[in-house]
């Protein structure tokens, strides 16, 4: 297994009495898909929220390359090489595509501050952009303005911004949801690309999808750590049987 | 690239400077006009900078006219008794002086938002405002008088005596002018781009790794800068300072020319002034309940023109309707 590049030590959140996440141990490895499944209200979201900092921990601590980095505020995270998409689409819808990528690839290049050279100037952040977009296969797009591409488009523009940011780990909430059967398999087949160069995270609710992705699953039950596995030993794990896959109830 | 977001922007700019350039011949006999008319240039980069704050950057503040006052009070306050200072030198002053205040001020209200910032930018204001009615050592409600106006020298060149009211027009012009170029081109620039990002989403401008509280304060101190140079244009006309100036009324109204004239267009501003005044002036004349008609107008053309006067102009010059 390739090196340990993110990790949380005893994490906890408690929203009052409610513990959301509790005494939780995860590795995530670079170059490896790292896929999250639970049923509602497992804690997978309050997980990916604390690891990307929008949520400070109750207790614990998060160690990326070994530096405690679990004090640091909200956007210094994304700095570091954590990008995160959301559950919820949240892009600019009234920009461009390549704007989009624009403003994430921005921050990486810094002169931020800068209230007199045009935007368009500078080449390199353009360069960025087009090549995130490139990347999550949006290229055509580029010009569109970002509210008028289709559901499924705006869920990849979604992850060309983290890319435009450089990250090293990409967190995603649910990529796929709400998806048709094709936009899902556009995804995978990203995805399935992205692995090669970066820790993905996937919290997914389509089983098929985080089966055939990732390399590890880990199964969350109430907001704690049920197993952590290869993805055929969790298939024919009883407890994880028990407490979700087997579990009729549960809507998919 | 160029400076104008739209062609009719480009055409309204163009028009407007080239008929501004040209009022004062038509009236020179009556200067009463031209004074009008100044005033209503220096409201415009007031309305422009509420606008830089409101429509760009997305906080909404109730107590710009603040800085509108500071702006024209530091000037008296610094100005020695009985003595000619320079415009630029204390431009400069003023200017500075007021960034440092908005810095601070910034400090606290941008810790809030939406209706929060409403109220406590508020709230500052008329603290503001019954401080200098309250203090007899800036002498209260009747405010400071300025006796001598500033000298315009630079590098020993004098071109403006702004004694002349004519001289003073083309000050507030040029100064109206800078101004909205200003405004262009840091919202245009790589700055400009954080700026609209962080109006349009400013959870995920965070999640980029913005620090989206630093470019707020940065766009607070910038526009709160030009308000305090339209203060210090508004005593340099009129010779005097009171604290009617940041009363509330001020604030709403400049809030509600900025909407008139199309948030965020920046350009609107000077739509929204002119139109504003205008009708003011000419329903003042024709009726003793102008405010009733006045009010009555704005509702309407507040409903109808949803970009508001701007918004009017743009389809009036691409021949559409949206």
């Amino acid at each position: 297994m390739n090196d340990c590049i993110l990790q949380a030590e005893n994490l906890s959140k408690h929203w009052g009495g409610l513990k959301a996440l509790n005494e939780f141990n995860i590795k995530f490895h670079d170059k490896s898909v790292h896929g999250i499944v639970g049923p509602n209200g497992a804690g997978k979201s309050t997980m990916l929220n604390i690891l990307c900092g929008t949520y400070p921990a109750t207790k614990g601590v998060i160690l990326y390359k070994g530096e405690n980095i679990t004090n640091l505020k909200s956007y210094q995270f994304c700095r570091k090489g954590i990008g995160r998409s959301f559950q919820k689409t949240n892009i600019f819808r009234e920009a461009t595509c390549l704007e989009n990528c624009c403003i994430a690839a921005q921050q990486r290049i810094g002169k931020c501050f800068n209230l007199f050279q045009p935007r368009q100037a500078d080449k390199k952040v353009r360069e960025i952009a087009l090549d995130a977009l490139e990347q999550a296969g949006l290229s055509r797009r580029a010009n569109t303005r970002a509210g008028a591409i289709s559901y499924g488009e705006q869920r990849q523009l979604e992850i060309a911004m983290v890319l435009a940011t450089a990250p090293q780990v990409l967190l995603l909430d649910e990529p796929m949801a709400g998806m048709g059967h094709e936009e899902s398999q556009t995804i995978i087949e990203l995805l399935k690309k992205l692995k090669q160069r970066y820790c993905i995270v996937l919290v997914e609710h389509d089983m098929d999808a985080v089966f055939e992705l990732s390399d590890l699953m880990t199964v969350m039950v109430d907001g704690q750590h049920l197993i952590t596995d290869v993805v055929d030993n969790i298939r024919s794990n009883p407890l994880v049987q028990e407490a979700y896959l087997g579990n009729d109830d549960e809507v998919f | 690239m160029s400076v104008f977001s739209t062609k009719a922007e480009k055409i309204f700019i163009l028009a407007f400077f080239f008929i501004a350039l040209g009022i004062p011949l038509f009236f020179n006999e009556n200067t009463f006009y031209v004074n009008k008319i100044s005033s209503m240039l220096i409201l415009s980069i007031f309305v422009m900078s509420l606008d830089y704050l409101v429509g760009r950057t997305g906080l909404i503040s109730l107590g710009h006219a603040m800085f509108y006052g500071l702006g024209g009070y530091l000037f008296a306050i610094m100005l020695p008794e009985y003595e000619v200072v320079n415009f630029w030198l204390y431009t400069f002053y003023v200017m500075t002086a007021s960034a440092v205040i908005a810095f601070v001020v910034g400090l606290i209200v941008l810790r809030t938002s939406g209706i929060y910032m409403i109220m406590i930018t508020l709230a500052l204001a008329q603290m503001t405002f019954y401080f200098f009615a309250d203090s007899t050592e800036y002498g209260g409600l009747d405010g400071l008088f300025i006796y001598l106006k500033p000298e315009t020298s630079i590098f020993g060149l004098n071109f403006l005596d702004l004694d002349n009211e004519i001289h003073f027009y083309y000050l507030c012009l040029l100064s109206l002018f800078n101004c909205y170029l200003f405004c262009k081109i840091s919202l245009n620039s790589r700055f400009g781009r954080v700026i609209d990002a962080i109006k349009e989403n400013p959870d995920r401008a965070l999640a980029l790794g913005y620090n989206i509280f630093h470019f707020r304060l940065i766009a607070y101190v910038l526009s709160s800068s030009l308000a305090a140079y339209a203060g210090y244009l508004f005593s340099l006309q009129y010779g005097f300072v009171n604290p009617t100036m940041m009363s509330w009324e001020v604030s709403a109204s400049a809030l509600v020319m900025a909407i008139l004239g199309g948030l965020g267009t920046i350009f609107g501003a000077i739509l929204g002034v002119f139109v504003y005044e205008s009708l003011h002036y000419a329903i003042e004349h024709m009726t003793q309940y102008w405010m009733f008609w006045m009010g009555s107008l704005i509702i309407v053309m507040v409903l109808t023109l949803k970009s508001g006067i701007a918004g009017l102009v743009e389809q009036f010059v691409t021949g559409k309707r949206k």
